[in-house]
């Protein structure tokens, strides 16, 4: 049983000149037993610097860190019984994989048996045991990343907490790995807190998502949440890929227009929630994603008011789907549609946004409208 | 004189011959040409800190050979270097080793990512060197970084090294190593460095980093945390777009309309090379 409290943390590091630069501000997270926790958003908005201060490795400026209960801000790392693993790891080159493993344990004291029995069975469950004689040199780098893991489970700490541990890998080995940790997880239920930049990465591995940036949490929820109700445009353009289409557009009386020329009905009972926050003859950002934008027939159809005669800039096949590059006059978005209503550049396409689907975001607080 | 308050202050303190630097119960300091040690329980961080400052360093009696040639306290070199052209000296300094026995594995667990080291030693319980032979490939910083990381992990240290260049073999190696010590002693909290990473701030520091133009254009420009990140690295990236983008996971045209707010909000272009190293000595 492990709980994690990050009671409104606060990062400035020594060398930050600004008054108020914090690298991470007001990080407020409860995070439950055996969780699956992953942080993310793009470089420099504070990820690794939230997961050092949890680790012991950097010091927090301001709040409380709290494990099952216990205050930590000052607990050395090796009093705080968590297990690390970082994007870029060395190995001792003239220990075999099992004393690479073995190490640190042996420093701390434990039983030659113990030892013994928690190294080949980290070893089983990576698949390493046949290699537990050689030396990192003579391993690939998909094994030795796997040992770095090993070293991590023999600890048999409660909590994992890993820094792009796969960013060095290429391409295949890395949605291998991904779905290695994620059965390792189930394995061992460890409460795992699982910092990347890469959003597919968070949203096939997280029980829940932290959405970061500029050192501020902007959302916290399930990969679900994140992607059905973003709290923001941030979010909303952060996650999901191809990334969300953002068009400023003015609402009056059930329509949105654009200064472009696009002009689309909105269903009823979002317009009822647009007039009743106050937005009736006010601008605001209409986000849409891809997947929400339509070629087919019947859909166009069934909703003749959202339908846009768009013109196709640039288009990619991309097996089952294709994606266009589109056009209205000087707005240009980008839909996924089905491979049959594939055009070529130049063509003339009518698509139909969803706008059930669709989100609005106030233009000066970029919050979504609800 | 001073010993005398001391000896009155601390009513641990004791005059000694030669520091037993094995007792893990006392702290040692060389003041006004005498060793006194005290007892750690009577002395705390800050003390420590300050009674250090003006210890002439307590680490001078270790007989070491290399030690006493690197700090000119015997113009001969050493026996082994007999051998030796050009050496690269490596200088750490770990925190929270628990006992002199995790001393000596951590050393040769250190020693084992190197390849020709001549020799490797403590001079005090938290200060140490090797001496690498001259090897010609030396492993990359992000590796060196990884290397004392898994240290830290298994030892539950906190350490940092300074990885000194590679230099010719002579008498002039103590006057170089005397600024390397310096160099090194003012890091503050790189897990690794060298040099190229310090010398700038290095000199800065000396002279003008607390003018109030410095102090003021700092402000300006990093203003926005983001800034601070582009200036690094595009600075690392040599200026490289297309490098710099991928790195900051942004679109190339993203970095293209921070640079260009950058340049209307401070004045200073980093796209210009001279720009850009200004920007980057401030945020030393
Ligand atoms: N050791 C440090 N000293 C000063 N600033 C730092 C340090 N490490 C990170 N930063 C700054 O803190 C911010 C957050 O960095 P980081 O936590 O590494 O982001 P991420 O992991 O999300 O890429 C960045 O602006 C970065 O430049
Ligand atoms: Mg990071």
């Amino acid at each position: 049983m492990v709980e994690i409290d990050l009671n409104h943390i606060y990062k400035k590091y020594a060398n930050a000149e600004e008054e108020n630069s914090y690298a991470v501000s007001d990080f407020d997270l409860h995070i439950k037993n055996e969780e699956f926790i992953v942080f993310v958003g793009p470089s420099g908005c504070g990820k690794s610097t939230t997961l050092r201060m949890i680790a012991g490795l950097e010091s927090i400026t301001e709040g409380e860190l709290k494990i099952d209960d216990e205050l930590m801000n000052d607990v050395v790392p090796k009093d705080r019984n968590i297990a690390m693993v970082f994007q870029n790891y060395a190995l001792y080159p003239h220990m075999s994989v099992f004393k690479n493993m073995a190490f640190g344990l042996k420093l701390r004291k434990y039983e030659k048996e113990d030892i013994e029995q928690r190294v080949k069975y980290a070893a089983d469950i990576l698949g390493l045991t046949e290699y537990l004689d050689r030396k990192p040199a003579a391993l690939s780098g998909g094994q030795r990343q796997r040992v770095a893991l090993g070293r991590a489970i023999v600890r048999d700490a409660p909590i994992f907490l890993m820094d792009e541990p796969l960013s060095n890998l290429d391409a295949k080995l890395r949605v291998s790995m991904r779905a290695e940790i994620a059965r390792l997880h189930q394995r061992l239920h460890t409460t795992t807190i699982y910092v990347t930049h890469d959003q597919t990465e968070a949203m096939t591995m997280a029980d829940r998502i932290v959405v970061m940036s500029m050192g501020e949490v902007q959302q916290i929820g399930t990969p679900q949440e994140v992607y059905v109700t973003p709290r923001n445009k941030f979010v909303a353009g952060f996650i999901g890929s191809p990334a969300m289409n953002f068009i400023d557009v003015t609402y009056k009386d059930g329509v949105i227009t654009d200064t472009e020329g696009l002009k689309i009905a909105v269903p009823e009972g979002r317009a009822k929630v647009l007039e009743k926050q106050g937005y009736n003859g006010k601008k605001m950002t209409l986000g849409i994603r891809p997947e929400d934008i339509h070629a087919e027939e019947a859909f166009n159809e069934t909703w003749p008011n959202s339908v846009v005669e768009a013109e196709v800039v640039v288009s990619e096949l991309l097996g089952a789907t294709s994606m266009l590059y589109s056009r209205v006059d000087g707005t240009e978005f980008v839909a996924i549609v089905d491979a049959r209503d594939y055009h070529k550049p130049g063509e003339k396409v009518k698509l139909s946004f969803d706008i059930n689907k669709a989100h609005f975001f106030d233009i000066e607080t970029t919050l979504a409208i609800r | 004189m001073v010993i005398d308050q001391l000896l009155k202050m601390y009513p641990s303190a004791k005059v000694v011959t030669s520091p037993n630097w094995n007792d893990q119960l006392v702290f040692n300091y060389h003041i006004a040409d005498k060793w006194i040690s005290i007892s750690k329980d009577d002395v705390d961080d800050k003390q420590n800190k300050l009674l250090n400052l003006i210890s002439d360093h307590a680490e001078t009696e270790i007989i070491n050979s290399w030690w006493q040639f690197l700090n000119h306290r015997s113009s001969e070199m050493p026996l082994a270097s007999k051998k030796i052209d050009k050496i690269k000296v490596v200088q750490f300094h770990v925190d929270d080793l628990e006992s002199s026995e995790y001393s000596n594995q951590w050393i040769r667990a250190f020693s084992s990512f190197f390849e020709r080291v001549v020799d490797s030693f403590w001079v005090n319980s938290e200060y140490g060197i090797l001496i690498l032979n001259n090897s010609e490939v030396f492993m990359e910083h992000s590796e060196l970084v990884s290397t004392v990381q898994l240290l830290d992990e298994d030892f539950g240290t906190k350490s940092q090294v300074y990885i000194g260049q590679t230099w010719p073999l002579d008498e002039n190696v103590p006057e170089i190593f005397k600024l390397e010590k310096r160099i090194f002693s003012q890091n503050d909290g790189d897990p690794v460095s060298n040099l190229s990473t310090d010398v700038i701030s290095f000199m800065f520091n000396q002279s003008l980093a607390n003018e109030k133009l410095f102090i003021t254009l700092k402000n300006i420009i990093t203003s926005n945390s983001e800034y601070i990140s582009m200036i690094r690295s595009l600075y690392i990236n040599q200026n490289n777009i297309a490098k710099t983008s991928k790195d900051l996971y942004v679109h190339r045209n993203t970095l293209l309309y921070r640079i260009d707010k950058f340049n209307r909000e401070t004045g200073l272009n980093l796209k210009s090379m001279d720009d850009l190293v200004l920007c980057h000595l401030l945020l030393c």
